[in-house]
Formats: C-alpha cells, sequence, structure tokens
C-alpha cells in the first residue's frame, strides 16, 4: 500500500466511525444536535491540528463527512491517524462534560470507544 | 353478567404522588402534564419513566423541538432515580425536530405511531407538546385539525396499550383546550410566589375512574426527584376512653400532680408562655422522661440550630438516638411536609412523644403563601397527630399582656387537650415565674399558680403563690389575711 492508499484507508475508518455515531446520537438528539456537538470538536481540534478543517458558516445541520474525509487523506497516515483520534476523543470528552461518563457510554453503546475511565457499565439484564 | 374490568394501576415511583393518586395510575391511561417553565414537568415524567420502565415495558420518550435533548439529559442524569444503564435497553430517546420543523402534526403522528408499533412501548411520553401545536400553528392549521391529532395520538396510543403522558406548557387553564377533553388524567404543575419565596405545588385536575385527592399538593423537588406531600391520613383509631385510662409522666416533680396524675396519652399540651420562661426546658424534660422509660421521641425544633443546640439535655438525647430530630431547616416548609416529615419518624421510631418548639418558629419556617391559613394547618397539624395516638407536647410564644388573658396569639388554645401557661411576675422587685394548668380536658386538675425556678437547666416546681393575689394581673398584691387563693380569670380561660 503506498502512502495515499494508506491514508485513504485511515480516513475511510475514520469516517465510517462517524457515520455510526451520528446513526446512534441522531435519534436522541437529533441531527442539530449531533451537528453542533461535532462543529465544537472540529474547532477544539483544529487548534492542534489545523488541516483537519473548520466547522460550517452558519448553523451546522448536518456532518461534513466529506470534507473530513478529504481532509485526512491528504495527510500521511501516522498524521490522519492521529488527528482522526483527536477528533473522536474530543467529541467523547464533549458528550462526557455535558452528559457524564455513565450516559455517554450508554448513548455509544454500539460504536464503543476506548474509554480512559474503564469498561463501560453494562445492562447485567442483557 | 361478566364482571367489570379492572383497571391495573401503576406505582408511579414519585413519593406521595400515588396517595395524591388514590393508589396510582391508570394503565393505557392518556395523561398530560402541564405547567409554566422550570415547574418541574419534565424531572416529574422522568421520574416516573425510570421507575417504570423495564425491558419487559419499555418506554419510548419522544422530544419535540422545546428544550433541546442533550440539554434536557444533562439536568436530568444528575437525579438519583436516572440510571444511564436503562438508556437503549429499557428506554428509548427518539428525536422529533425533523418532523416538527415543518409544522405537518400528521408527519409527527405518523413518525409516533410508526417508533411505537416498532418497538410496543408500555410507556410514552411526548415533550413537549406544546411545541408540537406551536410548529402546527405556524403553518396555521386550523384548531380542528389540532383536535384530531391529539384524538388520534389518544386513540392510537390506548389502542396500543401504551401509558401515554403528553408534557407541555399549556395556555391558561381557563382555556377550553380540546387536549383536556381527549386526555384521562391531568397533572397540572404550579409555582406559587410571593415575596422571595417559592413553593412547588401539583394538583390532579383529572383522573378518569379515580376519586384522587383534591386540591393542591405541595411538592419539592431535590436531587432524589419529586417528592408529592400528600395529607397525611390519620391510622390509629384509639378510642378516647381507652387513651385517658394512661397517664404519661411530665419528667418535673410535681407537675404530674397538677395535671390530675400526669399527661393523659394521646393527648395534645400547649404550652404557652414569654420567651425564656422555661418551655423548651419543660419540652426537653418531656422528652427526656420518655427516653428514660424506653419511649422515643420526635421534636421538630424551629427554634434553634440543630448544630448548637441550646439545650444540654436535649441534644443529648439527639446524640444518643433517643430523640430524632426533624430537619426543620429547609426554607419555604408547608404544613403537611413537616407532618410528613413527623409521621415517618414516628413509624420509623415507633415514638410514643412528640414535641414541636415553637409555633412561632414554625411560623416563621413556613412559605408566605401558607401563613395565610396558618390556624387551620396547624389544627390539622394537632389532629393528625392525636390521631397517631402520640402525645403531643407544643409551645407557643406568648407576649406578656395583662390587661387580658390569652393562650396563644394563633387562637390555638381551643385545638389542643391540655394547656400550661407560664408567666413572669413582680414580686417585691423581682421578675419570678409561675405556671398554671389551665385546662385538661375530661380530666380533674390543679387550679393552682404554682412560682417555679429554673435550677441547672431543670425546672423546679415552687409553692402555691398563696400570699399574693392579682398574679395574672402581673403586679400581685399581699393579701390582707386571706389564707386561701383566689384563681383569679382562670376559670374558662380556654375560651379566650
Amino acid at each position: 500500500m503506498g502512502p495515499n492508499a494508506a491514508a485513504s484507508h485511515v480516513a475511510a475508518s475514520v469516517v465510517s466511525l462517524w457515520r455510526d455515531l451520528e446513526g446512534q446520537l441522531t435519534p436522541i438528539v437529533g441531527p442539530r444536535g449531533v451537528a453542533a456537538l461535532y462543529a465544537r470538536s472540529l474547532y477544539l481540534t483544529g487548534r492542534e491540528f489545523p488541516w483537519i478543517g473548520h466547522p460550517q458558516d452558519g448553523v451546522p445541520e448536518s456532518l461534513d463527512l466529506n470534507a473530513l474525509h478529504s481532509a485526512l487523506a491528504a495527510q500521511s497516515s501516522g498524521l490522519a491517524t492521529e488527528g482522526g483520534t483527536a477528533l473522536l476523543e474530543t467529541f467523547q470528552s464533549l458528550l462526557v462534560s455535558m452528559v457524564g461518563v455513565a450516559l455517554t457510554e450508554r448513548l455509544l453503546h454500539d460504536v464503543l470507544l476506548p474509554s480512559s475511565s474503564g469498561d463501560a457499565a453494562q445492562d447485567p439484564t442483557t | 353478567m361478566t364482571p367489570p374490568v379492572t383497571l391495573t394501576r401503576l406505582a408511579t415511583g414519585v413519593p406521595g404522588l400515588d396517595t395524591v393518586l388514590a393508589g396510582g395510575l391508570p394503565e393505557y391511561s392518556f395523561n398530560l402534564i402541564a405547567g409554566p417553565p422550570g415547574s418541574g414537568k419534565t424531572t416529574l415524567a422522568h421520574q416516573i419513566m425510570f421507575a417504570l420502565a423495564s425491558p419487559a415495558r419499555p418506554a419510548l420518550y419522544f422530544t419535540v423541538l422545546g428544550e433541546p435533548a442533550l440539554k434536557m439529559l444533562r439536568y436530568q442524569q444528575q437525579f438519583a432515580f436516572f440510571d444511564a444503564t436503562a438508556i437503549n435497553t429499557a428506554i428509548r430517546f427518539i428525536n422529533l425536530s425533523d418532523e416538527a420543523a415543518g409544522g405537518d402534526l400528521d408527519r409527527v403522528l405518523q413518525r409516533i405511531v410508526s417508533e411505537v408499533k416498532a418497538a410496543a412501548p408500555g410507556l410514552v411520553f411526548v415533550d413537549s407538546f406544546r411545541s408540537v401545536i406551536m410548529a402546527g400553528a405556524a403553518e396555521g392549521a386550523p384548531t380542528n385539525q389540532l383536535q384530531a391529532f391529539v384524538q388520534q395520538l389518544g386513540v392510537q396510543m390506548t389502542s396500543w396499550q401504551a401509558t401515554t403522558f403528553l408534557i407541555g406548557e399549556y395556555f391558561s387553564e381557563a382555556d377550553a383546550n380540546p387536549v383536556f377533553t381527549v386526555a384521562d388524567g391531568i397533572f397540572w404543575l404550579r409555582q406559587s410566589l410571593q415575596r422571595n419565596s417559592m413553593v412547588r405545588k401539583l394538583e390532579i385536575m383529572k383522573m378518569r375512574g379515580q376519586a384522587t385527592m383534591p386540591g393542591l399538593h405541595t411538592f419539592r423537588i431535590t436531587s432524589a426527584g419529586v417528592t408529592v406531600f400528600a395529607p397525611a391520613e390519620s391510622t390509629t383509631t384509639l378510642a378516647p376512653s381507652e387513651l385517658v385510662l394512661s397517664r404519661m409522666a411530665m419528667g418535673v416533680p410535681g407537675l404530674d400532680d397538677m395535671l390530675g396524675g400526669g399527661l393523659p396519652n394521646g393527648y395534645s399540651l400547649l404550652v404557652a408562655g414569654p420567651s425564656g420562661s422555661g418551655k423548651s426546658i419543660l419540652a426537653a424534660t418531656f422528652l427526656g422522661e420518655g427516653a428514660r422509660r424506653g419511649e422515643h421521641g420526635v421534636i421538630a425544633s424551629f427554634e434553634q440550630n440543630p448544630n448548637r443546640m441550646r439545650n444540654p439535655l436535649l441534644a443529648a438525647l439527639v446524640a444518643s438516638a433517643q430523640v430524632s430530630l426533624v430537619d426543620s431547616r429547609s426554607r419555604d416548609l408547608s404544613i403537611d411536609e413537616i407532618l410528613l416529615q413527623l409521621l415517618d419518624e414516628i413509624k420509623r421510631t415507633g415514638a410514643r412523644r412528640v414535641v414541636i418548639d415553637s409555633l412561632s418558629g414554625l411560623e416563621l419556617g413556613l412559605a408566605p403563601t401558607f401563613r395565610e391559613d396558618f390556624r387551620a394547618s396547624l389544627a390539622r397539624l394537632v389532629f393528625a397527630l392525636s390521631g397517631e395516638g402520640v402525645t403531643v407536647l407544643v409551645t407557643s410564644e406568648l407576649e406578656d399582656r395583662y390587661t387580658d388573658l390569652r393562650f396563644s396569639p394563633y387562637g390555638t388554645a381551643f385545638m389542643t387537650d391540655a394547656i400550661i401557661v407560664q408567666r413572669y411576675i413582680e414580686v417585691d422587685s423581682r421578675l419570678r415565674r409561675m405556671m398554671a394548668v389551665v385546662k385538661v380536658r375530661g380530666s380533674a386538675h390543679s387550679d393552682e399558680l404554682r412560682e417555679f425556678t429554673i435550677v441547672d437547666g431543670a425546672l423546679v416546681i415552687g409553692e402555691r403563690l398563696a400570699s399574693q393575689e392579682g398574679l395574672l394581673g402581673g403586679q400581685p398584691t399581699r393579701q390582707r389575711g386571706a389564707a386561701t387563693m383566689r384563681a383569679t380569670g382562670t376559670e374558662g380561660a380556654d375560651h379566650a
């Protein structure tokens, strides 16, 4: 795999994760709710990784995942992994700051991200 | 004939609410939770949902514009009832902002119905319903379309066997809104503001098929969630004769004799007197005597900071758990809240002796809105406690007046079964204390005015002030040769 192909692969994985996240959260907080969180995460991550992109102008309506894919694919695979992970972690921290660890892990149940706070609380009845 | 269908009643998980609902929430009922912003609608809905939802009875919570869902979760997850593990298993949140944004009520209904069909929930919440209506109104949806929508929703939810709640900031209650007609139950939450105090009240305006408790019931929201203070109902029905048979020792030597052999069991006693006359000491001694006899006591003290209790006897009794201290430091109390705390503690500990110290402090602790009908509330408090069969001692600050005989500032004397009055008198240029038993219902008692002193924090009853007269006027004079005491003004004093 060439360097660009590797970065493309990383971009595709990251974007796929975002689609899962979006699918998981949209029913609960609405498309604009997810878009607002994504825009904020992009803004925060952009301070360390300026290449990752900027939030859209105006009220965010949706996640521009095509833009994210392009931004990631244009980096080296190492940098793309680093930036992509940072964006996901920022998003997760943001959600934790809003609703706490337990509820965040519950909301992202099927897209479980490795969390610094240990295992997600599991429902013993399922 | 087949017997009628019995409605299953669901326990709401909100302390006091099932009592107000006369046994719980009817299953498959279609309910409104209405009230102004900040009145606790969403919290009440969440608390009920977390109590009732289970994998076998899943809940769907539809959020429609209004409060952003994330923000709602942010605040709700702070409450003790919020169980994150129930999310996405027993409870699913569904955001309808897309459907509602278009203002098409049909789309909202379609989505709700299809989600309900897919999930077969036992509980459905729509929050906030006002947003649905406003979205409809923006598109110029006529009122009858709205009515049709609500009716449709009601029919659908009942047919799908879902207990449903519409949560919303409803218009004025005077509004003959079609929603009110369709609903089986209406929970109306209010906030009553007076000066800088705020009291939350709940009213069940309607509940089909149930004789709910009428009127406004105060409730409080704490980190545990909503607690409704339902009016307490008396549980004990002891015949008065059974109670009078036994007597309680007061712990003050000589006082039992004055009362005709102690305070009859189950009686309420008012101790009235000016500031510093020794009412709280008498109350503490009463509890101390109970503790000595193995009887638990409960005190609601509004006079002293519990952390710096001035009465060492009381402090020791509380420290040794022989007396429970009811927390009366919350702001904006209602009589129902205090009464429920007292009754809970009485039930928990099997207490026989209860003290309220004092009425003046209690009145100050109440929210201003409750002070207006203080007398009526107080009567309810005293009667409810008597109904429990406990013996109650209530102290009351009494301004020293020498022109008229009064035993309490609230006209409360008639409420209690017995009255002891304490007063200051001037004798030989000294301020001295005297006390008398004014009334013991259905019992003979002393009519003596006895001097008393406070020695090392204890009341010591002295001699009858035989050589003085005009004591109740505050300026006694030495009797001229008379050996007997004129019981000035004590006759019929309980009518004062």
